[in-house]
This record gives C-alpha cells, structure tokens and sequence, in this order.
C-alpha cells in the first residue's frame, strides 16, 4: 500500500475547517464514517474512556447527527446568531500509518454577537480511514490547552 | 444580578420548554414519549415547587425525562436496560416499593441558598458559584455518582450527563445564553426597575414547578439579608 503523505491529510483537515467555519455541517458529517466519534476529552485527563470519565464532549455518531440538527435550529440560543468562527491549523503530522492516525495543532478564534474575541487552542487528534481514494474520520478528539474553560464559556459550536 | 440569575435558573422549570427546546426534540427523536401537558401545566408530567425555608427551595417532579439510576430511556442503549432493572430491583428490595419509585422516578433541583445546587435531572450535578465582579461569576460542577456503581452504570451515568449539562451539552449552553442575554437587558434597569416573578402568587396552597414562590423564597430572603447588612 502506498503510504499517505502529510499534504494530503493537510488537505483534508483545510476542507474539515473549511466546511466547520462556514457552518456547512451537513456536508461536514459526510466526512464521517458511520461509526465516528467526536471527542472533547476533560484537560487533566487527556487519555480517559469516557465509559468511566467525565468528558466535556463524547459524542458516538448518532450523538453528533443530533448535534448538527441541534446546531443548525434556531432554537439553539447558543448558537443563535451562530459564532464566527476562524481555524488555524498547523504542525501537522503523521503519527502512524495503518491505522492512519493524525495529529495538529488548532487555534479557532470565535466571535459572537459584539463579544470580544474568545481563543480556543489546542491540538487535534484523527483517526482517517481511506475508501475509494478519499479520506472518512473515524474519530476526531479536540484537545483544548486551557486549565479551565471560564472565559471560553461553552464548546457549543463544532471544535 | 450576576450570580442570581443563575440560581432562579437552576430550580425554575418554567424555561424548560422554550430554552431547552432544542434538548427536548432531541429526547423525542430518540424515542422518548413526551407527553402533553395536562390541564393547568405547562409540562409533561406534574411537579411541585417547594419554599424549603431560608431561601432553600426545591422542585419536586415526577419524571418523564429518564434517569440513569433506574428509569431506562431509549437514549441509554438497549444494552443497559438489564442493568437499570437491576438496579430498581435492589432499589425496592432495600427501600421498599414506594421510596424505590419516589428515587427512581421523580426528579429535583435543590437549592441550597444562596449558591450551592444539586440537580438531579438527566444525571446528578452539584454546582456552586462565586461572583467575580457583579456582571461575572465563576461555575464550578461536579458529576456525582454511586462509588460501588457498575461499569456499566457508570457509562449511562456519564454519557445521559453530557446529553443535557456541561459546556458542551444540549441543553445547559443555552441556559449560559440566557443567562448572558438577560445580564445584557438588565443593563436597563434605570428603564425597566422590575422583573417580574409572579408566576403562581394568587394560588391558595400547591405550587408547580413552573410557579415562581420557590424562587420568590430565594429573593425574599436575599433581600431580607441585605436589608440587616
């Protein structure tokens, strides 16, 4: 098998952000395959099961199908206007082969409504499968560097 | 009023409907049976709001929300239906039938005044906040679980947690917009002088949950200390 090389996944990650930032989370879930996960783990214990750890996001894909129709109703006041939001994504990197395994870096500056700026960074990890020449996330954790969220307020658009 | 919004949004359950819109579709799109209200209530299933004294309050509600302690909705996976039987089984062995269902299948959030709660809803959270200036507070929440709780009762547990609470839940991101957008509007207080809390102030004896006399408890005593200080 011909190995993936980084500009490629790099590729892939732009069009993730790009769909994110551009709220087309329709087409955003089908990047997914269907047994994805989405994951904002707690910061202390980066690595824990969410079957026996509080997480601030475990989402199976039933889970973030429901979050996309949550997100894209109005009635959802957190996103309501919805945030705009802007990734950067960076130091990029090939972890493991087979399963592909991803990792990079984010800073996703958010602006809402006339609120100052809120800066979530962090690093992301995927999991990516290939089928037919193209990319699907199995699984996709968000690492946010902050101790706490306090001033980031919520995670209730797409990290 | 900062941090007081809060605790009115803790224990009232008059918002649920509209600000937790979102969250209630998601429960009826996952199979779970939403009733509609009976006459004179604005909720699925009937509930109390209780003045504990003090400025303490709680609501008392029969559940039609789930809970991960024993009362299985579709939500929590047909995996774990055998184990949510069990648990109400050692439940009415231990307590007897009538305090098993008064712990399986009704549902608080209590109010310690003025800023400790415990919500015991679509999981248990203890939550308590300080303010930091009068516009800012700081939240802390806790999941609270059973230490002697099966693996698998702990994945319901957890996962039903995130379904509602939590910066990235369905429903409590919504309550901090509330919280925001009202802080905002009382920015016109010189304007506007009053909120109004009179929800349930002409009824003669029960009061919903959806009633305001807990939450007018909450002020009353708030004002009553402030006026001593």
């Amino acid at each position: 098998m011909k190995e993936i090389g980084r500009a490629q996944v790099e590729d892939f990650l732009y069009h993730e952000a790009a769909l994110l930032d551009a709220w087309r989370l329709d087409e955003w879930l089908e990047l997914l395959t269907e047994e994805a996960t989405y994951r904002v783990p707690s910061n202390d214990r980066p690595d824990s099961d969410p079957k026996s750890a509080l997480f601030t996001i475990a989402d199976d894909i039933r889970r973030i199908r429901a979050r996309v129709t949550r997100l894209k109703d109005p009635h959802a006041h957190a996103e309501s206007p919805r945030s705009r939001t802007r990734r950067l994504i960076s130091n990029v990197r090939i972890v493991e082969q087979n399963p592909l395994l991803v990792e990079a870096n984010f800073v996703i500056y958010r602006f809402r409504g006339n609120e100052d700026v809120r800066q979530y960074v962090g690093r992301y990890r995927f999991t990516l499968e290939t089928r037919d020449g193209r990319f699907r996330i199995k699984s996709r954790e968000a690492f946010l560097d902050a101790m706490e969220l306090a001033s980031l307020g919520t995670v209730s658009f797409i990290l | 009023m900062g941090w007081k919004l809060l605790v009115e949004n803790s224990f009232d359950d008059y918002h649920l409907l509209t600000t937790h819109a979102t969250w209630l579709d998601y429960l009826k799109s996952s199979g779970v049976e939403i009733k509609r209200p009976e006459k004179g209530h604005v909720l699925p299933s009937h509930g109390l709001g209780k003045d504990l004294g003090n400025g303490h309050g709680t609501t008392d509600n029969v559940n039609f929300r789930g809970r991960p302690v024993a009362a299985w909705i579709p939500i929590y996976g047909d995996a774990a239906r055998p184990e949510l039987e069990r648990i109400r089984a050692e439940l009415v062995q231990r307590l007897g039938e009538s305090r098993a269902k008064r712990v399986a299948d009704t549902n608080r959030n209590l109010v310690v005044f003025p800023n400790l709660v415990l919500l015991d809803g679509s999981s248990v959270s203890v939550r308590s906040f300080q303010p930091t200036a009068p516009d800012r507070m700081r939240v802390r929440a806790w999941a609270l679980g059973p230490v002697e709780e099966s693996p698998l009762a702990r994945q319901v547990r957890l996962d039903s947690f995130l379904t509602f609470y939590g910066p990235g839940g369905f429903a409590t991101p919504d309550d901090i917009e509330a919280l925001e957008s009202v802080q905002i509007g009382l920015g016109a207080y010189k304007e506007v002088q009053w909120s109004p809390l009179s929800r349930g102030i002409a009824k003669e004896g029960e009061q919903l949950n959806t009633d305001e006399a807990h939450l007018r408890a909450f002020w009353v005593q708030w004002d009553k200390l402030m006026r001593a200080a």
